[in-house]
């Protein structure tokens, strides 16, 4: 039971490590830092969701530090740090709001838009400017998209999965 | 909540955010003096009015600024990214062009806020 546990962790921590890289690699579409498709949450949402959420979270922190080992700086561990934690808090505190599994895209958008508050708050922490505040009048918008994308995502992924077994 | 409840609250979240961006993206600010700080420390203070090329050296790397036309932009960069070249021109009051690797940040001028006038 725990080994069939932590194979299930180390699975999803792995699929969502290699989301994370691939996507790390596509060039930014938009001038804007911090614009992307943030898929990689799907993985952590099916999580929490499958698992709950202290392997939910064992999966964000591996995917972050192992993640930004493989692609980014001591810096962009910090910002990963900041923006995954927030988003999984928000994502936690949706899940109990939401009444129905089926509506995990509203779970996801508020993931996003805290992963980018997080986000601002740790560039606003590490540059020492509070303009950066400026960016999430484009972050939010932009993260309530790909959001609800991500949370398409899972839930199709979640109910494939269920039905094969 | 129900479907339609959340709908609503997005879209609204959505849209207020557009316009918010709409309306800060079309204030100008009072005077053309930009500020390009490095790791939060002013580097040096520019006249947009004056046509102008200078390197912002940092230990990180470096950023050709050039200044023309009444508008300021990051020509070259050393980073890997180029998100500050990307980004073109300060277009308006609370824009700014963020160079992450290197620290670099341009910014109009504000006048002093009342955090600034107290700490003095």
């Amino acid at each position: 039971m725990k080994l069939k546990k932590m194979m299930h962790i180390s699975i999803l921590s792995g699929l969502s490590l290699i989301i994370y890289v691939i996507e790390s690699q596509i060039p930014p579409i938009v001038p804007v830092a911090g614009v992307k498709l943030g898929l990689a949450n799907a993985v952590t949402l099916y999580a929490k969701v499958t698992m709950g959420a202290r392997s939910a979270l064992l999966v964000l922190l591996m995917k972050i530090f192992l993640g930004n080992l493989f692609t980014g700086t001591a810096v962009s561990l910090f910002y990963s740090l900041c923006g995954g934690i927030l988003c999984f808090m928000a994502e936690i505190i949706m899940f109990r709001l939401v009444d129905d599994i089926k509506q995990m895209w509203a779970v996801s958008i508020t993931g996003a838009i805290f992963h980018n508050i997080g986000q601002v708050i740790a560039a606003t922490v590490l540059m020492g400017t509070d303009k950066i505040m400026w960016y999430l009048t484009v972050l939010i918008p932009v993260g309530i998209i790909t959001g609800t994308f991500t949370g398409l995502v899972a839930t199709y992924t979640l109910r494939a999965m269920t039905n094969k077994r | 909540m129900t479907n339609k409840k959340l709908i609503v609250i997005f879209t609204c979240v959505f849209f207020a955010f557009i316009i918010l961006a709409i309306i800060l993206s079309n204030i100008q600010p009072d005077e053309r003096i930009a500020v390009v700080t490095v790791d939060g420390k002013v580097y040096k203070e520019v006249d947009l009015s004056v046509d102008d090329t200078f390197v912002v050296e940092t230990s990180k790397g470096t950023n050709e600024v050039r200044i023309k036309d009444n508008a300021i932009y990051v020509e070259e960069a050393s980073c890997p990214d180029k998100l500050c070249v990307r980004h073109g021109k300060l277009n308006n009051k609370y824009d700014s062009i963020v160079c992450l690797p290197n620290k670099v940040v341009i910014e109009y001028k504000t006048a002093p806020d009342i955090d600034a006038v107290v700490g003095r």
